[in-house]
């Protein structure tokens, strides 16, 4: 009783001193770690992280704007658009970009947001499943891959919005429809998929590189492939709202993030990091072709629902 | 002698109307949804499953309750049973979940969602049902001192405990067709939905037009679909009364037992299984200290505590103090009812509509009132559904007691049970409950079932499966503290 209360009221106290309020879709432990890592720099100052679904945080941050009493002093989800929306309201405060060597083609905003790591989607494979795997997008076509594949609810996850709209955009629609044709099944999200995946329901999934990375570190039989005609990079930036109410500890935590601290942090949890020094991901490639991912619209994702029968 | 007349007689329209403020706030954003009808299949599956789930539970919670009465059962035995209940909801989807793998059979799905409601809910059938069967047992042996035998002394035992038996089945009714948590489990993943999870992914779709428009159109249907449950809210008949001592029934004990470690295995062995070996390997390698490294998981737990003791008093309290005025008990509580109906969700997103321009939003006392409002309908009317006091009170003030101290010395102390009973419903979902939380925790006062679903939705299936098992072990250290009657 008495920590709660104190966590009551340290809360509104601690507010005053230095409290980062973090809105994020970041995996739950990979965003502990680096909000550890950063507290233990900044001694007196506390990270305050409301983490789920992409879908689900945009949902929140939504209806505290309408009431009037957003929260959050930093964004971080893979929903490019809904940062675009909030850019074109001048709702985003635009960061110096104080850090050397950031590779400016990762500030698509201009300045208003900043990718601090890499995720792309890829091709899964279970190695005990499939012998021979898949090279390229294409290949998932092959006979002999029929039945064996799934991704994950383009309706759930922000990653699996951009592989529709990637491969929708690049081999047009009738790809995704030979996919359905060879049996492809949508699961929920990506983790979800993976254990999946790695248990043998599956043989081959669409799914996000670095968290098939921490499966294999646990043991289960998967290999990641990045295709040759170019892995999608999916955009999940950092933003800073112009609503912050610590605007500087706001900009000194991305900032951290792109420290050599955390930079590593991230590659040993399967990312790649975004900044040209830092280590790579164990058992990752030096380099990756990537493709910029593009989101895929309402009409494209209202056909995809309508071709595997997802209620929307 | 003059009854005092009912509290704040004259407030009541405003005390009714104040807790459904936050719905109300939603329902000019659901209307417009509603025509042309959608999700019609939805809503027949999510009454269907909520109705045919209630009579399994309720079945089964008749014959246990009976059983039990027979065979002498103590309260030793009814630990195994009761501990299904107070794990919580999605606990017993993932235990579902995970041991009908180990089996080699599928659980997602309806039937895998009936199942887990089953298992889940029957204990509180039986905890309702039992002081009303206790009421009714010297009918039977009054049967069989009249030569009545076999199954026709039912005709004796049944007819009286149907008024009871509806006002739980309209209890259970309410709290299936209100559960997120185990069609979240089992249903989602392969898209079953039902009213609940379906307003939850309308909420969290990223390209909906009217995201929340389009969910308070399904509370609009869950509304709906509950209106019969309201209106079998009838305080029950039957008077606390003890039956004559009857040689015990190791047969009936035995079968009891049966089903209390059969059901118990049935949530518990898959969690087992999953937190302790690895899926890849099979080598043993506890997931414990990957869940607890998780502050969220050690927070969660703090904070779900507290909160869940701050709800369960307040609620028992106001229960206890309206229970002398049962006007205003079931006034209130008819108002109440729509929060505890409506998917919490609804509750949620009305709630930061209306107060996050006040300084309670982003505080955890936001989600404690979220809490109150909504499971305050649950306390009210376990009381309201427990055994008729008031004679005994009015014999006491016959007597010359005191309105209060007459319910003090005589009233209260015959409630007992059923307030136990009542604080057994409500503590369990208020510690594990996962809707309201997700969307009004402060953050930074995470609670239980915030870090639960973090975790599934994550894919830490063993991290889960981990914390499921230590929920289940605080619930057994609770029933341990159980007091005795």
């Amino acid at each position: 009783m008495r920590a709660f209360l104190a966590s009551l009221v340290l809360g509104a106290a601690a507010l005053a001193q230095g409290t980062l309020t973090l809105y994020t879709s970041e995996v739950l432990a990979d965003v502990n770690a680096l909000v550890e890592a950063f507290q233990a720099q900044r001694p007196g100052v506390r990270v305050q992280v409301f983490r789920s679904g992409t879908g689900e945080v945009v949902a929140k941050i939504r209806a505290e704007l309408e009431a009037g009493n957003p929260q959050a002093d930093l964004l971080w989800f893979a929903n490019e658009e809904f940062l675009k929306e909030l850019a074109q309201k001048g709702l985003l405060r635009r960061i110096p970009p104080t850090v050397p060597g950031y590779p400016v083609q990762y500030a698509q905003g201009g300045g208003l947001y900043y990718e601090v790591r890499l995720l792309y989607n890829v091709l899964a494979v279970n190695t005990q499943r499939v012998k021979t795997p898949p090279t390229s997008w294409r290949d998932l076509l092959k006979p002999e891959y029929r039945g064996l594949l799934a991704m994950p609810d383009p309706n759930f996850s922000g990653a699996a919005l951009a592989t529709v709209g990637t491969l929708a955009a690049r081999f047009g629609f009738g790809f995704l429809e030979s996919l359905e044709r060879q049996g492809m099944r949508i699961e929920q999200s990506n983790p979800v998929l993976q254990q999946k995946l790695a248990r043998g329901e599956y043989g081959i999934a669409i799914t996000t590189d670095f968290g098939v990375r921490q499966e294999v570190a646990k043991g289960a039989p998967l290999a990641v492939v990045y295709p040759r005609d170019g892995a999608i990079l999916v955009p999940t930036p950092v933003a800073l709202p112009s609503w912050s109410r610590n605007p500087e500890l706001a900009g000194q935590f991305l900032r951290f993030l792109l420290s050599p601290e955390a930079q590593r942090l991230f590659a040993e949890r399967g990312y790649y990091p975004v900044m040209p020094q830092s280590p790579k991901p164990k058992g990752a490639p030096e380099k990756v072709v990537g493709v910029r991912a593009t989101f895929a619209d309402s009409k494209t994702l209202e056909r995809f629902n309508a071709l595997f029968g997802l209620r929307r | 002698m003059t009854l005092p007349r009912p509290l704040f007689s004259w407030t009541l329209p405003a005390l009714a109307f104040l807790p459904t403020l936050p719905l109300l706030a939603l329902l000019p954003r659901g209307l417009p949804h509603l025509l042309p009808p959608r999700d019609l299949d939805v809503v027949l599956l999510t009454g269907t499953l909520a109705l045919g789930g209630s009579l399994l539970a309720l079945g089964l919670g008749l014959v246990l309750a009976y059983l039990a009465l027979r065979g002498g059962v103590g309260p030793l035995w009814e630990i195994p049973l009761l501990l299904n209940y107070l794990v919580p909801p999605f606990v017993t989807g993932m235990g579902v979940l995970f041991s009908l793998q180990t089996l080699g059979l599928e659980a997602y799905g309806a039937p895998g969602i009936l199942l887990a409601w089953t298992l889940h809910y029957t204990p509180l059938a039986y905890l309702l049902l039992k002081p009303q069967v206790e009421g009714a047992l010297p009918l039977l042996q009054a049967a069989r001192v009249h030569g009545v035998q076999g199954l026709r002394r039912l005709r004796a035992f049944l007819p009286p405990l149907l008024p009871p038996l509806l006002v739980a089945g309209g209890t259970l009714y309410l709290a299936l067709l209100g559960n997120f948590g185990v069609p979240a489990v089992l249903g989602l993943p392969e898209r079953v939905y039902t009213l609940p999870t379906l307003a939850y992914a309308r909420l969290t779709n990223p390209l909906a037009q009217d995201p929340l428009g389009e969910a308070a159109a399904l509370g609009l249907w869950l509304g709906l679909l509950a209106l019969p449950a309201l209106l079998l809210s009838r305080p029950a008949l039957l008077e606390a009364q003890a039956a004559l001592p009857d040689r015990p029934h190791p047969v009936s004990r035995l079968l009891f037992a049966l089903y209390a470690l059969a059901s118990l295995g049935l949530s518990l062995l898959g969690l087992l299984r999953e937190a302790l070996f690895n899926p890849y390997t099979g080598a043993l390698d506890p997931a414990f200290a990957q869940a607890f490294a998780q502050p969220l998981f050690r927070q969660g737990l703090l904070h779900s505590l507290l909160l869940a003791l701050l709800a369960t008093g307040l609620l028992l309290g106001l229960a206890l103090l309206l229970k002398p005025f049962p006007r205003t008990l079931k006034a209130l509580r008819g108002a109440l009812d729509l929060n505890y109906l409506m998917p919490g969700t609804l509750l949620g997103i009305g709630l930061i509509l209306l107060l996050a321009p006040t300084p309670l939003y982003g505080t955890p006392w936001l989600l404690l009132l979220a809490y109150l409002l909504n499971f305050a309908a649950l306390a009210l009317r376990s009381l309201e559904a427990g055994a008729r006091v008031e004679g005994a009170v009015l014999a006491g003030r016959v007597h010359g007691l005191p309105f209060w101290r007459s319910w003090l010395r005589l009233g209260y102390p015959l409630l007992l049970p059923s307030l136990f009973a009542g604080g057994f419903l409500l503590f369990p979902l208020a510690f594990a409950e996962v809707t309201l939380s997700a969307l009004l925790y402060a953050p930074g006062a995470e609670t239980v079932g915030v870090a639960a679903l973090s975790a599934l939705n994550g894919g830490l299936y063993r991290e889960a499966a981990a914390l499921g098992l230590v929920l289940a072990g605080v619930a057994a250290l609770g029933l341990l503290g159980r007091p005795r009657w």
